[in-house]
């Protein structure tokens, strides 16, 4: 036990390393930050937009409110771009660390090598992004009326966490199919276009998607379940109550086939 | 002769495509989720309301429109990035052929590979589930003279913002910006005709409805007149070739060559 919380220890401490140096390297790109949170703002707003437009049309989108449908979109893009902060930087683990050959110094190191491909990026322009989508919680909550117990809060806390390891899962899955492929940019690619599925409620899917959507690119826990549970609207009672676990499954899961694919490795050589 | 010479800058970008076997493979993958996704949201937005149309009318629109906006895209922003960053620019600039006559023709060849592996099998789609429809001989005609034009627009387009990068350094947020604004005032996300008056007449104010939604008008017949919807066409191929000569005259002043 004690030996694991040293272990653990080191690997923050050497975090925070990375994290410094990655922030020296930053500064010198300004705009590059600047301009990457403005056009992912401006692609909040568009969707914004859109669910605005759409909701001059109608009342509600099958049972749900434009403003439960602003909570059910800040509460998965708060969930996904939280992740995307710490665990973005997988999604290039094919085009920069195995082709280039990189992959070959982590595993010189002494470290795990998926916490250094995490650990060499941040992706610090979502963070913007994840304010404006907490906002959006708090803002849609209130206009709903939301006066959430303790218990509420907890599971909120609770789910978020296991959402950003869902999502992390997903985006390590997928990513790993790089060992084989050589490549993660274009599953990845497929992955951000699934990831808009989140943003309305899972029933107007067909069942294959829904399917879909709680398996292999599991996304209804990171957005959809929690999102109901906290808003009280009926149905999928069991899925809605193991939300706060299921993000440690899924991440295991995902991290069995990163080592799978580890274990296929052959360094390019460059 | 001289077309011969700009011919080859389209043999590259059509290459390119045939290339990478992946990327082709994941634009159809994208496609068709961008489809099925378009397909379900307007199904429970028709569902949950009366609109305008009844929802045959509306899935033929959002499909034609996941045609053109996944046939038509154009991605000037991230090749200008990378070069500018890395100071290989400078071997573009060499040659004795303008930087814009090699991109407009470069993307002219990557497009076609667009338009021929991810716009005909989604409009199959589209005809054969989504009730899209096939128009008469001359509206077909028309419509092809449309998306020529819609082809031109999407590349000047990206040449125009692209031409942002030599102060920006960086092409992928500018071309994420440009590709929602465009996705949501072209009719790309939603029939332009559901959108209410006063909205629109702002959205006609830009290029981007004469991009989606005016080709739109014309496969479905709706349009009032179809020479009026290519005249908004070439007036904004005008415009955006002022404008980004304008922006590369700027540029080229601008220019910094770094590391060699």
């Amino acid at each position: 036990m004690r030996e694991k919380v040293g272990t653990m220890k080191k690997y923050v401490r050497i975090y925070y390393l990375y994290f410094i140096q990655y922030m020296k390297s930053r500064l010198i790109y300004k705009t590059d930050f600047v301009l990457g949170a403005t056009a992912q703002l401006i692609s909040m707003v568009v969707s914004l937009a859109f669910l605005t437009l759409v909701f001059t049309q109608i009342e509600s989108l099958q049972g749900w409110t434009f403003n439960e449908m602003l909570f059910l979109a800040g509460f998965g893009g708060t969930v996904i771009f939280a992740q995307n902060v710490f665990f973005f930087n997988i999604i290039r683990v094919g085009e920069e660390y195995i082709i280039k050959g990189k992959m070959d110094r982590f595993l010189l190191r002494p470290l795990n090598p998926l916490f250094q491909v995490y650990a060499d990026d941040v992706h610090d322009n979502n963070i913007p992004k994840v304010i404006a989508n907490l906002a959006l919680i708090f803002y849609a909550g209130y206009q709903i009326g939301l006066t959430p117990d303790l218990l509420m809060i907890t599971y909120a806390a609770f789910s978020m966490v296991s959402g950003m390891l869902v999502a992390a899962s997903i985006y390590l899955l997928f990513s790993s199919t790089a060992f084989w492929t050589g490549t993660s940019r274009n599953a990845v690619w497929l992955i951000f276009r699934l990831s808009n599925f989140r943003k309305y409620p899972i029933d107007i899917f067909a069942l294959a998607i829904q399917g879909l959507l709680v398996t292999l690119v599991p996304l209804a826990f990171a957005s959809f379940f929690p999102a109901s549970f906290i808003l009280g609207k009926e149905g999928f009672e069991a899925w809605k109550l193991i939300t706060p676990f299921v993000g440690p499954v899924f991440f295991y899961i995902a991290y069995r086939f990163w080592k799978l694919g580890l274990s296929n490795y052959s360094s390019t050589g460059s | 002769m001289k077309l011969k010479k700009y011919l080859s800058f389209t043999k590259v970008g059509l290459r390119e495509g045939f290339q990478y076997r992946s990327d082709a493979l994941s634009g159809i993958g994208a496609t068709m989720i961008s489809l099925v996704l378009f397909y379900f949201i307007w199904k429970a937005i028709s569902a949950s309301g009366e609109l305008a149309q009844p929802f045959s009318v509306i899935i033929s629109y959002v499909a034609l429109a996941r045609v053109i906006d996944n046939a038509t895209s154009a991605d000037l922003e991230n090749w200008i990035g990378d070069r500018v960053r890395k100071g290989t620019i400078v071997n573009e600039l060499k040659k004795p052929i303008s930087l814009k006559k090699q991109l407009y023709f470069y993307q002219l060849g990557k497009s076609s590979f667009k338009m021929i592996v991810r716009g005909i099998p989604a409009l199959i789609i589209g005809i054969l589930f989504l009730n899209v429809g096939v128009p008469g001989l001359i509206n077909s005609f028309y419509f092809i003279i449309s998306m020529f034009l819609t082809l031109n627009l999407a590349i000047f387009l990206s040449y125009t913002t692209s031409m942002i990068v030599f102060w920006t350094k960086v092409g992928w947020s500018l071309r994420m910006t440009r590709s929602m604004v465009a996705g949501l005032f072209s009719g790309a996300m939603i029939p332009l005709y559901l959108v209410p008056d006063n909205i629109r007449a702002l959205f006609n104010l830009t290029p981007f409805p004469s991009m989606v939604d005016g080709p739109i008008s014309i496969y479905q017949g709706t349009a009032e007149n179809v020479f009026s919807v290519f005249g908004i066409q070439l007036m904004w191929l005008v415009i955006l070739g002022l404008l980004s000569e304008m922006l590369w005259r700027k540029a080229k002043k601008k220019l910094t060559v770094q590391g060699g």
